[in-house]
């Protein structure tokens, strides 16, 4: 009787475990260690070092949306505007340079605050006139789209580069060390992003922002009625969101240098695709930042990894619609009757 | 005033086609004087108002058309779509790559259109209603998946379809009607025949067969349609399984007046897709959908599309303003909806 009881009790927590996030995590996990294993035997020349400074540099720009996303997403609203906008406000910060004379760091600030301008402005639309999270970014994203080229005559932009003065700022993401072999490139953003996902984790987690944000999601009427300005944290999710564009934007054209207008379109979807295959839950009210750390290495693995067994771009859109799809059910199933 | 709105109201017509349909042909006649003013004035005398002109928009405003009417009925039952920009296009290549390189006949790649389109309309829809995924991101990544499919396909390269005067050109007729009369090339515009065509049909689907009462229902109150014994399911799917299949149709439409057709693009036609349906008053809560009010809407996007052009701005300038009228037509929506509560 008693033993009964006791497995009995074990089976619950077993099963309370399978559906919870932290398991998600884990199967990630081991996706990735399986996926690159996957790579590193069929491809050769996958194994080498700049591979792995590829696979680093490729995502940085979708990691930062990612995090910034993760918190719409938990407040059960997303942002589509994340793509276009990065590259209009790139576009624009370095328009600014070229033609307006403005030094870097006015450029990259303004690139930045561009991005918390649109967040706020989203967050406004949907907090405060109450229209469906994805038309508003919907209509930002279009916004954006077009903005990027009208304001710099549909010419593409390009960021300090090579030899030229302040071209120093991409060494923040990619230092190029000269080693008696030769140029060894060291990607050191990935520490700041590894910081920056423990900070965003810690403010998800431990501060007032990510628990009003994780309230807005699960039980937004409550924490009204507890007397709290959901209004104004609503946006602020919004503008975290908007805050990580404007400094993926930045990190775009510091990993890339040339923007071309019209781009953009679909980045947020890795974003949005990679948060929730780390476990964002889509209808709000729970994720986590580390999880969406997962989900992008899984992502930016796929993207430098397929090419290197003859799978081109093409593939990678399928593939991760496919996960996207995948990652959605798996979310209805844990969290579901 | 008020007394002159009411009396204008109440006019037989106007009660037919409903107030906000008469607003919107107001906008229509509006938006061209505007264009006709502004493109002599910012284009060296360039005149808007032209049958050359005409028709253009209405080449834009076919396969736009095609699409919002698809899309209606997925809003209709408070889901959304943003799948079917790239999925008209997947269609597109897949079909005329077929033609081009397997030598497929032409009535068999027109038909392959619309069931290239159904199979993506099928297959969001179980997910959206039988696996009940938010529909938004399963449109999201059926769309990656259809520039995906589409370019694998066609090995990334840009299919360009026959041109009128090419063995199987004959399609073309299809949206654009050339013929010779004393002398003179008149163009007629066939594909607004069709488009009104399969517009009304589309009205009749949704607003007398139970299909169409049961998706609207949906819409309005998904549960008390469950409970009264309906399987929402099906009529559910049946909505995406529609929308996907006029994307397809909306191919046809595409090819036949721009030809050429590339892969992994498409996204910013779902977008003028659904601004044209909220703007023609369908409710983006569900529940609320008007056929007629897509169509206009879907005018609505063309002439402005013409109009840019012909004012002489380039492509860009649509994608912000379709994005403010979406905006102002969607907070209108709320507006409505919250004085009505």
């Amino acid at each position: 009787m008693h033993m009964e009881k006791s497995t009995d009790l074990r089976k619950q927590a077993r099963s309370a475990f399978i559906r919870s996030s932290a398991f998600q995590r884990l199967i990630l996990i081991a996706v990735l260690v399986l996926l690159y294993g996957f790579f590193y035997l069929a491809s050769p020349s996958f194994r080498k070092y700049t591979t792995l400074v590829q696979i680093c540099s490729n995502m940085y720009y979708t990691l930062l949306m990612a995090i910034g996303v993760t918190f719409p997403l938990i407040t059960g609203g997303n942002d589509l505007s994340m793509g276009t906008g990065l590259i209009c406000y790139s576009l624009i910060g370095s328009y600014l340079m070229r033609i307006y004379g403005w030094p870097l760091w006015a450029a990259i600030l303004i690139t930045i605050g561009m991005g918390v301008a649109m967040g706020a402005v989203n967050g406004f639309g949907v907090a405060k006139l109450d229209i469906p999270p994805f038309i508003m970014t919907l209509a930002s994203m279009m916004f954006c789209r077009g903005m990027g080229s009208i304001l710099t005559g549909g010419f593409s932009g390009t960021w300090p580069d090579g030899a030229e003065p302040g071209a120093e700022f991409r060494n923040v993401f990619r230092l190029i060390v000269k080693t008696d072999t030769g140029r060894m490139p060291v990607p050191l953003g990935m520490i700041w992003m590894i910081l920056l996902v423990i900070i965003m984790s810690l403010v998800l987690n431990k501060t007032r922002v990510g628990r009003y944000t994780i309230a807005i999601g699960s039980n937004k009427e409550a924490l009204k009625l507890s007397g709290v300005n959901v209004l104004k944290w609503h946006i602020f999710a919004y503008m975290i969101c908007g805050l990580f564009t404007g400094f993926a934007a930045v990190t775009y054209a510091a990993t890339f240098s040339n923007i071309t207008p019209g781009q953009g379109a679909g980045f947020e979807l890795n974003a949005i695709g990679a948060a929730i295959i780390g476990g964002t839950a889509m209808t709000g009210g729970s994720g986590s930042v580390f999880g969406t750390f997962l989900g992008v290495l899984l992502i930016s693995l796929l993207q430098v990894g397929l090419p290197f067994i003859g799978l081109n771009a093409d593939w990678q859109l399928l593939i991760t619609g496919g996960i996207l799809l995948g990652a959605v059910t798996i979310d209805k199933m844990r969290n579901g009757k | 005033m008020k007394d002159l709105l009411n009396r204008f109201k109440s006019l037989k017509l106007v009660r037919i086609m409903g107030f906000n349909r008469v607003v919107l042909i107001g906008v229509i006649i509006v938006l061209c004087l505007i264009f006709q003013v502004l493109s002599a004035v910012l284009n060296h005398g360039n005149v808007f108002l032209t049958y050359a002109r005409f028709t253009s928009a209405m080449n834009y405003g076919y396969f736009i058309g095609f699409l919002a009417l698809g899309v209606t009925f997925v809003i209709a039952t408070g889901g959304i779509d943003f799948s079917v920009g790239p999925v008209m296009f997947c269609a597109a290549l897949i079909s005329g790559y077929c033609f081009n390189n397997y030598g497929f006949p032409m009535w068999v790649s027109l038909i392959m259109c619309p069931l290239i389109g159904m199979v993506f309309g099928t297959v969001g829809g179980f997910f959206v209603s039988y696996l009940h995924l938010p529909s938004f991101i399963t449109s999201l990544a059926l769309m990656q998946i259809a520039k995906g499919v589409g370019s694998i396909f066609t090995k990334t390269q840009n299919v360009s379809w026959p041109g009128s005067s090419d063995p199987g050109g004959w399609y073309r007729s299809l949206s654009n009607l050339d013929i010779t009369v004393g002398g003179q090339r008149v163009n007629i515009p066939t594909g607004l025949i069709i488009l009104i065509v399969v517009a009304i049909l589309c009205s009749i689907v949704l607003n007398k067969t139970k299909a169409g009462r049961y998706m609207i229902c949906l819409g309005a109150n998904r549960e008390a349609v469950r409970l009264s014994g309906v399987d929402t399911r099906r009529w559910e799917m049946l909505a995406y399984v529609i929308c996907g299949t006029l994307a397809g149709f909306a191919a046809i439409f595409y090819v036949g007046c721009y030809t050429t057709v590339q892969p992994v693009k498409g996204d910013t036609f779902n977008n003028e897709a659904i601004a044209a349906c909220v703007m023609g008053g369908t409710s983006m809560a569900g529940g609320l959908a008007s056929i007629l009010g897509t169509v206009i809407g879907s005018f609505i996007i063309a002439i402005m599309q013409e109009g840019i052009l012909s004012m002489g701005f380039n492509i860009a300038f649509q994608y912000s303003l379709t994005a403010l009228i979406l905006l102002g037509a969607v907070i209108a929506d709320v507006m409505s909806r919250r004085r009505r509560n």
